[in-house]
């Protein structure tokens, strides 16, 4: 679905008004993502940007295309725009007036993100600690420093 | 799409503005240093707040590379692992072995793809905080593919731009705070 602001449905037009998701749907995390969906998908915007990008707006499908490439099945459909919409009408842009990010936990994975705006982080420093026992090996880029530690 | 190069010759490898798709797309015909550069910029942004919200954010790049955007800037916070390769078709087995942050990856992989465009990865989330930092209070927000394109007036104009959307910071890749 290709959003362009005040011209097409937002996201808000299509997700909001109904209950919000309680947060019991599947995610990457517990079902897994099929590779090729992700491929189909990035052609199908890529070639929405290079059209947006070429200038030849009104060939955009101006659709929601959605697909399941395990049982071969696609939908699309289009979307109207809702004329109380909270973001593209009322301009109530509440996401952009959020607080300070909390910290998460990231998706398929053991590890939290924790966003550190104030003070700077020395990986070397930070590298020469982890390389402290019971950590067997420590690996350092620019990027990043880590240590891996066998679990009994 | 930057089909041209400064001199005006014509890069043969770019293929879109051979398509009937691009058969407007011809070249300024004036010869302000403006028509030289790079016509059209994207940025591509997960979702922010979960890597996997949008993991064809880690393809598109590729698809818009090979196509001739001239200016790519790419926003990911996230680093690359074993598990992301089974459908993240930008990266390899070496990035997650050096757990390279996937922007800076990204940025080597597309460099070799397309070394005559603009490529930036940066190294960050994309928050309400920060967004203007990337973006220009004009660009438009996508839903998870974000343009910026620096139309002459305020509003998305249909014509083609002639600059690019955004100022680069000093070095390719940055890490942000």
């Amino acid at each position: 679905m290709t959003i362009r602001p005040g011209l097409t449905a937002c996201l808000a037009c299509l997700l909001e008004g109904e209950r919000a998701a309680s947060g019991v749907e599947e995610t990457c995390d517990t079902v897994g993502v099929l590779g090729p969906v992700v491929q189909l998908i990035s052609s199908l915007e890529s070639a929405e940007a290079l059209k947006f990008l070429a200038g030849k707006e009104d060939a955009l499908h101006g659709r929601l295309i959605s697909s399941d490439v395990w049982s071969g099945r696609f939908q699309s459909v289009e979307i109207s725009r809702n004329a109380d919409c909270r973001a593209c009408a009322r301009r109530d842009f509440s996401y952009l007036e959020g607080d300070a990010q909390p910290h998460v936990t990231m998706c398929g994975r053991d590890s939290v993100q924790i966003h550190e705006r104030f003070r700077s982080l020395d990986l070397a420093a930070s590298a020469r600690a982890l390389l402290l026992p019971p950590n067997p090996s420590v690996t350092m880029n620019s990027f990043s420093a880590s240590a891996f530690r066998r679990m009994k | 799409m930057r089909a041209y190069r400064a001199d005006g010759t014509f890069t043969p490898w770019i293929l879109l503005p051979k398509t009937p798709l691009f058969s407007n797309a011809t070249p300024a015909k004036s010869s302000s240093p403006a028509s030289a550069k790079p016509v059209s910029s994207v940025s591509l942004l997960p979702a922010p707040s979960s890597s996997d919200a949008a993991p064809s954010a880690q393809q598109r790049p590729s698809l818009l590379a090979r196509a001739g955007v001239g200016r790519l800037r790419i926003l990911d916070r996230d680093f690359v692992e074993p598990s992301n390769l089974q459908r993240q078709s930008l990266f390899d087995e070496s990035d997650a072995r050096d757990s390279l942050p996937k922007a800076v990856a990204a940025q080597q992989k597309l460099r070799s793809v397309n070394s005559s465009i603009s490529i930036e990865g940066i190294v960050a989330d994309l928050t309400s905080q920060n967004a203007t930092n990337f973006f220009p209070a004009s660009t438009s927000f996508w839903t998870a593919l974000t343009i910026s394109k620096r139309a002459s007036s305020s509003t998305i104009s249909p014509s083609r731009t002639t600059g690019p959307g955004f100022t680069p910071p000093p070095s390719a890749v940055t890490a942000l705070p």
